[in-house]
């Protein structure tokens, strides 16, 4: 009998921590591959990352690469969504925390000019700098949504 | 009055076209010893001579036609500080320099040599080390990288560069280069009509050649040598791919040639040699392979995603685990008189043509794709049994999925 709660607990445990506490995991640049268009990720502040309701991850070598998934898989599931961002390459924020910056003199790996940054003040910066529009995670996908061609060159 | 004037007018012009381009050289003790001062002193159409020695300079500004030619291969050191050159005129000549230690930062893509805007330039016989970028050409038209020799050290992506990379550039030349060690060997994103012929590109991190939104371009005779995943030609319409060589591309996400959303290419005469994948091919339509060799790889080609009316004549497909992998149970792509080493066939009237055809996707192909890690069954006597009853009744694999005219003896 005590046997047997010791084989449960020890069952309980691998489960609960073979279950992934949903937390980015860091992209492994120049040996992970874009789940949408299989290129190889190098660039540390376009990449982006999909933690699926199941805690699946997938990890993209550009944000749009991400938004064109996110637009085929349709779901309404519980997913989280993350991206590099300009300060500090390698490092991944929750899309809803950051500020997007479409300017032709940024280009981002698929030709889409996007790029994501922390603080929105220096996204307004670098707006002035290169020109270029900003939005929102909101407005961005509501960009996509609307348009087939948005963020397609 | 008035044509006395034009008279005279056109008496200045001859003149101004008669002064002679200067020569002004450059050395550690001449007067003029750096190439900054040597540009500011330059007029437009001079050659700047620059001796053998070490030159510690970077940010230095072409602004008007020049020929800037080194003797015995002088260095450019620019001491990681930033850009090396950067050429804003047309008509600029940059022969014979070995230029290392290019600044790396995360958001100027620092380059060695960069063109802006500009046309008519030519970069020859050059020597990068220890660089960001290589060669950088920007919106820029009717250009010549000839015989260069590009060298990086990258060993994560953070700090690498491509060696030579287009952006927004049409009419240029790619010949005779030698690209190694960089991120991308050669990169085009937005360029049109470009040529690349004879180059050699090898141990690059990601891609030995890299297309992107790029059209009318034809790369021909160059050999992309273990790279980190091979080379790509992704969003791109009418690319001819010509004789060239693809070899040992190995790794999970390694490919000899990678194509995704390619339209009406033509892959001719090349050579797929030791590669984890071929071809991966990835919504692309409308494309001719002809006389191509696949040579022991892992795939031969593997066809993901929806391609239509793509045709595949007269090639050898010699030692591949997998000839062809699909992942649909539909086809609309041809195969005829095409040699496969795996066939097992007969030719009674001696025509040189099998008399059965051949079924090139192997039923395993598919469990593969679904589960990877059964690969370790490849060579048991079950996967034989479960290949050999599709063979002979077609349930999975698609039924007009067939070589109906399979070659006796490989295409010369």
């Amino acid at each position: 009998m005590k046997n047997r709660v010791n084989v449960i607990s020890i069952l309980v445990l691998l489960i609960t921590s073979a279950c992934g506490t949903r937390e980015a995991k860091p992209i492994a640049y120049g040996e992970a591959a874009c789940h949408f268009c299989k290129m190889t990720i190098v660039d540390a502040i376009h990449g982006a990352e999909v933690i699926t309701d199941k805690g699946r991850i997938y990890t993209f070598d550009a944000l749009e690469c991400m938004i064109h998934y996110m637009k085929d898989v349709e779901t309404d599931q519980d997913f989280r969504l993350f991206t590099n961002y300009y300060e500090s390459p390698g490092e991944l924020l929750p899309v809803s925390e950051a500020t997007f910056l479409i300017s032709e003199n940024l280009p981002s790996p698929m030709g889409a000019n996007l790029t994501a940054f922390k603080d929105s003040a220096m996204a307004r910066r670098i707006q002035t700098e290169q020109s270029g529009s900003l939005y929102s995670w909101k407005e961005l996908w509501r960009r996509a949504a609307e348009n087939e061609n948005a963020l397609i060159p | 009055m008035f044509l006395r004037s034009l008279y005279t007018g056109i008496l200045f012009l001859f003149m101004g076209l008669m002064v002679k381009a200067q020569s002004i050289e450059v050395c550690s003790d001449c007067a003029v010893n750096s190439l900054a001062k040597g540009i500011a002193m330059a007029k437009a159409g001079d050659t700047l001579l620059v001796q053998k020695g070490v030159y510690k300079e970077y940010n230095l500004l072409v602004d008007k036609p020049l020929t800037i030619l080194g003797k015995d291969l002088p260095v450019i050191d620019g001491e990681d500080k930033g850009e090396v050159i950067r050429v804003v005129a047309d008509s600029v000549e940059i022969d014979g320099l070995l230029i290392r230690n290019v600044g790396t930062s995360y958001t100027s893509d620092h380059a060695a040599i960069r063109i802006v805007r500009s046309k008519d330039f030519r970069i020859r016989n050059v020597v990068l080390e220890k660089l960001f970028f290589g060669i950088f050409i920007e919106k820029s038209t009717h250009g010549e990288i000839l015989n260069n020799r590009i060298s990086g050290d990258a060993e994560n992506e953070y700090s690498s560069g491509n060696g030579i990379h287009l952006w927004y550039s049409d009419h240029i030349r790619v010949t005779d280069n030698k690209v190694e060690g960089v991120r991308d060997g050669i990169y085009l994103e937005f360029s049109h009509h470009v040529n690349i012929f004879n180059n050699i590109s090898t141990d690059n991190l990601r891609y030995g050649l890299h297309f992107m939104f790029s059209n009318n371009d034809s790369y021909r005779n160059n050999v992309f040598r273990n790279n980190g995943a091979g080379v790509a030609v992704m969003f791109s319409k009418e690319i001819e791919m010509i004789d060239n060589r693809f070899e040992k591309n190995w790794g999970t996400a390694s490919f000899g040639l990678l194509l995704k959303e390619i339209n009406d290419a033509v892959i001719k005469g090349n050579t797929f040699e030791q590669n984890t994948v071929g071809i991966n091919i990835e919504g692309s339509n409308r494309i001719v392979y002809e006389g191509n060799d696949f040579i022991r790889n892992g795939w031969a080609l593997k066809v993901l995603g929806a391609c239509y009316t793509n045709t595949f004549t007269k090639n050898n497909f010699l030692s591949n685990s997998f000839d062809l992998s699909y992942n649909s149970r539909m086809n609309d792509n041809s195969f005829h008189k095409n040699y496969w080493s795996d066939y097992t066939g007969y030719d009674l009237d001696e025509d040189g043509i099998g008399d059965v055809p051949y079924r090139p996707v192997k039923l395993f192909s598919y469990i593969v794709n679904n589960t990877p890690e059964t690969i370790i069954l490849l060579r048991s006597l079950f996967v034989d049994i479960i290949d050999f009853s599709e063979k002979v009744s077609p349930v999975f694999t698609p039924d007009n999925l067939l070589d109906n005219a399979p070659l006796i003896r490989r295409r010369k």
